[in-house]
């Protein structure tokens, strides 16, 4: 950092005035000088910005209708495949695609949700030029928008869940479920799912063409893989530890066994509680480590080719 | 419009400007205002279409990384449902009617992202006004998207079949190919009509655009049966049946290449196609309507081409 610049209003020597200085000079080393004060500003700016456009700026009533039908058209197509085999006593099969995939809509979410806003921001608004050379932290900015966007699937996961319990018999009591269980596993799965959607944003910012694709065509073979549908017993034996290596697998196992009181049969049955959220842990620091890594080495590779402000016109 | 030029209005009683291109003249459009024959329109609206569905030929062929995700990621969703049969032990011949209806979802992700949204995103290129301005009718752009994007589905969904047929060893018993090649034509028809019809609808409501499009999948593939028969949805079936191409086109579709299948049909194979027949004229020329309202609309009040709307 250049020592030569002027100390400016929210440097140690300006003054502790917070935000921007309307008649100081600017100061480039503000971010770093209040780190935690600004992380947590452009956490908050993004998540407001995030929602602002995930809302679309329309009728409340009507974005919540958009915004609950999608994943309840989701859950429906898959007990429509239970129905149709005249196979509705088996309450144990509509429970495992309900829960599957109403937490589904998280993933989607960050994956989707994130590269979608770093080349939304890119190549609609063509605002990521200014966010990037800003001193804000580019990551807490989109920490915040993938709030935003979970937020949005909480409430189309929850009013999935209401469904399945109201309408399909889904065995579902609040007083049975096992919170401490429930909450370790969503805690340690949103982290572990944002960290893979930044790690894929920031590789998408390469992309000339199909960037938009790369999300779905990863969360696509992650609902193959991680047993969202249907337990990965389903899957070929030499699948089945690609499946166990991956992050969602155990976040997925820990909300089943919250939510419905059992384990799902076959290859997670006999594994304790303990080790699936042992699992998940595991999986997901791997996740967040190389999910940061991928964003650091891509942003830096992004800002020396100059590829922030390009327009690829996908 | 005789084959000679159009009259031209003269302004505030002021002499005819003569054909000049330069002159203001008084007229209701650009095809009015051009002045042009006929046979030149005809011809001006066929490079339309032509030059509206090059692009999206070559680009098909040009880019070939849209095979991977364009095939790969149907196939991976078609993947799951099969799958998901196989843990409830269904007969196999669901796992087929999952594989046709993963093919047909090229379709209408083709209509609902590259039809009915097309606009709504030519507005943001900036290239809507031209559109407005040049003397075509906006049904010609509308065709050639279709046919554009038509070759690109066409091609995405053979694969598809060829692909998870030959993983999932599904078998076809075909009852009668001439029906099944009429349905599957009349079910494309009246899909891009709705294409079309949906293109101007979007344009007018706007930034909703981007939420109606998530509307039309999930939920749409669920009521249009696309990896169960539409008989599930027990009455209610008939009301879909109605208003969705892809509903009554895909159970016609399988009824006819799962032969002995009938019974798990919603309606007759007959009945079905002259649904379609009804559909594919109703569409168009609500359409053909509705595009015509939308250009009213953009001249009258400026504000339809205007970017981010």
């Amino acid at each position: 950092m250049n020592a030569a610049v002027a100390p400016g209003p929210t440097s140690p020597a300006g003054g502790a005035a917070a935000g921007f200085a309307p008649d100081g000079p600017f100061d480039p080393r503000r971010a770093e000088t209040r780190p935690f004060a600004d992380t947590l500003r452009s956490l908050r700016a993004g998540a407001r910005l995030g929602w602002a456009i995930e809302s679309n700026w329309s009728d409340p009533l009507l974005f919540a209708i958009y915004s609950i039908i999608k994943p309840l058209g989701a859950v429906m197509l898959l007990v429509a495949l239970v129905w149709v085999l005249g196979a509705g006593g088996r309450s144990d099969a509509i429970a495992y695609l309900v829960v599957g995939s109403s937490a589904w809509t998280f993933v989607g979410a960050a994956l989707i949700g994130l590269v979608q806003t770093i080349l939304d921001d890119r190549e609609h608004y063509r605002v990521l030029k200014y966010v990037v050379t800003s001193p804000a932290p580019f990551l807490a900015y989109l920490v915040g928008r993938a709030g935003a966007q979970l937020l949005v699937a909480t409430i189309g996961c929850l009013v999935v869940l209401a469904i399945g319990v109201v309408l399909l018999g889904v065995p579902i009591s609040l007083t049975a479920i096992n919170w401490p269980l429930l909450a370790v596993s969503m805690a340690i799965g949103l982290v572990g799912l944002i960290a893979l959607g930044i790690g894929l944003a920031g590789f998408c910012l390469q992309l000339r063409q199909e960037a938009w694709s790369y999300p779905e065509a990863v969360a696509g073979a992650l609902y193959l893989l991680c047993g969202a549908i249907f337990p990965i017993d389903v899957l070929p034996a030499a699948l089945q530890p690609v499946c166990l290596a991956l992050a969602p697998t155990w976040w997925l196992e820990g909300i089943r066994r919250a939510l419905l009181g059992e384990p799902t049969p076959g290859v997670m049955a006999p594994l304790s509680d303990t080790t699936v959220v042992a699992a998940l842990a595991v999986t997901t620091a791997g996740l967040v480590v190389a999910g940061l890594a991928c964003f650091r080495v891509m942003l830096r590779r992004a800002r020396d080719r100059g590829l922030i402000d390009q327009l690829t016109g996908s | 419009m005789s084959g000679s030029m159009v009259p031209v209005a003269p302004l505030d009683g002021a002499e005819p400007a003569g054909h000049s291109p330069y002159a203001w003249r008084r007229s209701p459009d650009p095809t009015t205002a051009s002045g042009w024959s006929r046979q030149r329109l005809l011809a001006a609206n066929t490079r339309s279409v032509l030059g509206r569905a090059f692009p999206r030929v070559v680009g098909a062929l040009r880019e070939p990384s849209w095979v991977a995700f364009e095939v790969g990621m149907p196939l991976l969703t078609t993947s799951a449902f099969v799958l998901v049969y196989r843990a409830l032990d269904a007969p196999e011949e669901y796992v087929g009617f999952a594989v046709v209806g993963g093919a047909m979802i090229a379709f209408w992700a083709n209509v609902i992202w590259m039809m009915a949204a097309q606009l709504y995103w030519e507005r943001s290129q900036g290239n809507l006004e031209l559109y407005f301005t040049a003397p075509i009718h906006l049904m010609s752009i509308l065709l050639g998207m279709a046919i554009g994007g038509l070759f690109a589905s066409a091609i995405r969904a053979a694969v598809v079949v060829a692909t998870a047929s030959l993983v999932f060893g599904v078998e076809y018993s075909v009852s009668s190919w001439a029906g099944l090649v009429l349905v599957f034509l009349l079910t494309l028809a009246a899909l891009y009509g709705l294409g079309m019809l949906l293109a101007s609808l979007f344009l007018l409501w706007g930034r909703e655009a981007w939420h109606l499009v998530q509307l039309l999948q999930e939920p749409v593939y669920f009521l249009g049966g696309m990896y169960t028969p539409i008989r599930v949805l027990g009455s209610f079936a008939f009301l879909v049946a109605g208003i969705l191409p892809l509903a009554v086109g895909l159970d016609a579709i399988r009824q006819l290449a799962f032969a002995g299948t009938e019974d798990i049909g919603l309606l007759p194979v007959g009945v079905e196609a002259a649904i379609l027949a009804v559909m594919v004229v109703v569409f168009i020329v609500l359409a053909y309507h509705a595009l015509a309202y939308v250009e009213r609309l953009a001249r009258r009040e400026g504000r339809l081409t205007v970017r981010w709307q």
